[in-house]
Parts: structure tokens; C-alpha cells; sequence
């Protein structure tokens, strides 16, 4: 994930935000994946 | 913070894992494995080949091989998995029960239904002591052990476990559900089985009717019970729907497996002796 934060400090010392960028698809959380489990289907045979 | 080709690349297998399990599952078998094999490249490059997501995949990919018969390369995977799994989660683990499962389920697709009992046997026993005995998972495990009794004639034993695996599914999914489908088709065979014909074929024909719903009219799994219900109205006389019903379900079967799947095999067999 991509981050970028700028501060710009105030006269009084206090930092504020100026900018803040931030790669938005990188927080998409794909889920991992799960256990398949089969199913046993009968065939029958004459 | 996470190195982003590491993240990306985790992404990628991750995608390629989900979109070849929804392929797999709509019987698109030949690109699911392309998928699958590089999800599984991918995700061994990320994680190391002895991690959990690497298991799953395996375990995935094993199921597919285990519907297009190829049953040595399930049964590899399947090992693989398991030892990640057991390693990595213990031996009475949920996920461990889930392989047992599908351990049995390469066993009855092979015909050797003994050896696949007690992998059956242990997957209800680990989930249904983790999950309590009416999670939809214990049902599925008891709805993959009855068949496998099914094919050593232990009737007796499997019907009650098919009405408890329906009843714990209707419940949890409603009546026309792909889970309550297959148990309908087993049920149906079993009652062939045992003679009882006209209930046989009402199960078959509302298994039938969910899955071509479900499923469209092309997949696999509808050949099965096409399959299955011609060879019921072959034993009552009505050779010539069984005829037709054969028709269609060697056709799909035709389209999407080899000429030596055992279900092509199978099938033209009980169309030939229909003939006769």
C-alpha cells in the first residue's frame, strides 16, 4: 500500500496536513481463498 | 509496511485462485487448471510452498483433477496439502477434515469405496466435534459419506444420513439449493437400488429439474442424472425416453471430457446395453 503524507509546520509550531496520497485499489483486500470440498455423486451403471 | 510487488503479487494469486474455482465450478475444467497452475506458481513464489493458501489451492486443484479423472494427481495433491495443513493447523483442525473429505471422495470416484470410508468417516468426526452435529458442513461431510456406503451396499446406514443431510441443508439454504440437488440424485439411486422405482424417478426429475436450473442445461452434473434416470426407465421399460436422456448426457459428457473418462465410458456403455 502507498502512503505519502506532507506536514507544513505553523508559526505557533503545530503541524498540519497539507497533502496526503493514497493508492486507493491497494486497500481492495482480496480474500483468500478456501478450502474446495467434492461431492460424491453416484453414477449408475446398468 | 508490506513491499508492494510482494502485495500485488499476493493479489494476483489470490484472483487467479477465486476465478479458477468459479470456473471449475461452472465445468470449465481445462482453463480452471490454467489458472490453477499459475495461482499455485504464484502463490509459492509469495508465500513458500509450505504455506496454508499453497494447501488450498492444492486442495482445489486436486478436486478438479478428481472430476476429470485424473485420479493419481488428485491423490499427490491431496497428500501435499494435508501435511501443509496438518503442520501448519494440527490434526483435528476443521480444514484437516475438509481434505479427509475429499480423500474419500477421490476413493469413490475410483470405485474403491472401503479405502474411502474411514477418510469419510474422519472428516464427519473432526467437524461435526468443532461445528456441532447441524452445521452445513457436517451435512455435506455425511452427504459424501453415504454414497461411499452406498457403493458397499450398507443402504441401511446411508439412507438416514441423506434425510438428515436434506433436512440440515433445507434448513440452512432453502429447497433448491445445488447442495440438496446432488443428495436428491443419491437418494434416487439408492431407492433404484433397493427397488423402489416410482419414488426413484420423482427424486431424479426434481434433482434434475434444480440442477438444469442452477447449472444450465450443459453441465456435467445434469449428464449424471440424465444418466442416471435413463438407466431407471431403462429397468421400468420406457426405453425411449431412456434412449434420449443417454443421447444428451453422453453429448455433454462428450463435449467437456476425454473419450477414457470413466462418466463417457460409463455412459456409452449403458447406452449400448439400452440397445440390447
Amino acid at each position: 500500500m502507498k502512503t505519502t503524507a506532507q506536514t507544513h509546520q505553523t508559526t505557533n509550531g503545530n503541524d498540519i496536513l497539507t497533502s496526503l496520497e493514497i493508492e486507493i485499489e491497494e486497500l481492495e483486500e482480496i480474500v483468500a481463498p478456501k478450502l474446495a470440498t467434492n461431492h460424491n455423486e453416484t453414477f449408475v451403471s446398468e | 509496511m508490506s513491499n508492494p510487488s510482494h502485495g500485488s503479487k499476493v493479489r494476483e494469486a489470490r484472483l487467479l485462485a477465486a476465478r479458477a474455482d468459479a470456473l471449475r465450478n461452472e465445468g470449465s475444467y481445462n482453463q480452471a487448471e490454467t489458472l490453477f497452475r499459475q495461482a499455485i506458481a504464484l502463490a509459492e513464489e509469495v508465500f513458500g510452498p509450505n504455506h496454508l493458501e499453497v494447501a488450498v489451492i492444492l486442495n482445489n486443484l486436486a478436486v478438479l483433477f478428481k472430476y476429470t479423472g485424473r485420479f493419481d494427481e488428485a491423490e499427490s495433491l491431496y497428500g501435499r496439502a494435508l501435511t501443509i495443513t496438518q503442520d501448519s493447523l494440527g490434526a483435528n483442525h476443521p480444514d484437516v477434515a475438509a481434505i479427509y473429505h475429499n480423500m474419500g471422495g477421490l476413493e469413490h470416484a475410483r470405485g474403491r469405496y472401503a479405502a474411502g470410508e474411514p477418510f469419510a468417516r474422519r472428516a464427519v468426526e473432526i467437524r461435526e466435534k468443532a461445528l456441532g452435529p447441524d452445521h452445513p458442513d457436517v451435512a455435506a461431510d455425511i452427504a459424501a459419506l453415504a454414497p461411499i456406503l452406498d457403493g458397499q451396499r450398507k443402504y441401511d446406514e446411508s439412507e438416514p444420513l441423506y434425510h438428515r443431510a436434506l433436512a440440515i441443508f433445507e434448513k440452512a439454504y432453502g429447497p433448491e439449493h445445488y447442495e440438496i440437488a446432488i443428495n436428491l440424485n443419491n437418494l434416487a439411486a439408492l431407492k433404484h437400488a433397493k427397488g423402489a422405482f416410482t419414488e426413484a424417478q420423482s427424486l431424479y426429475r426434481r434433482a434434475l429439474a434444480i440442477k438444469e436450473k442452477l447449472l444450465g442445461s450443459e453441465h456435467p452434473d445434469v449428464a449424471t442424472t440424465l444418466n442416471n434416470l435413463a438407466v431407471l426407465l431403462t429397468a421400468m421399460g420406457q426405453r425411449e425416453e431412456a434412449a434420449l436422456l443417454y443421447g444428451r448426457a453422453l453429448s455433454i459428457y462428450e463435449k467437456i471430457f476425454e473419450p477414457t473418462h470413466p462418466k463417457v465410458v460409463g455412459c456409452r456403455k449403458n447406452l449400448d446395453r439400452a440397445h440390447h
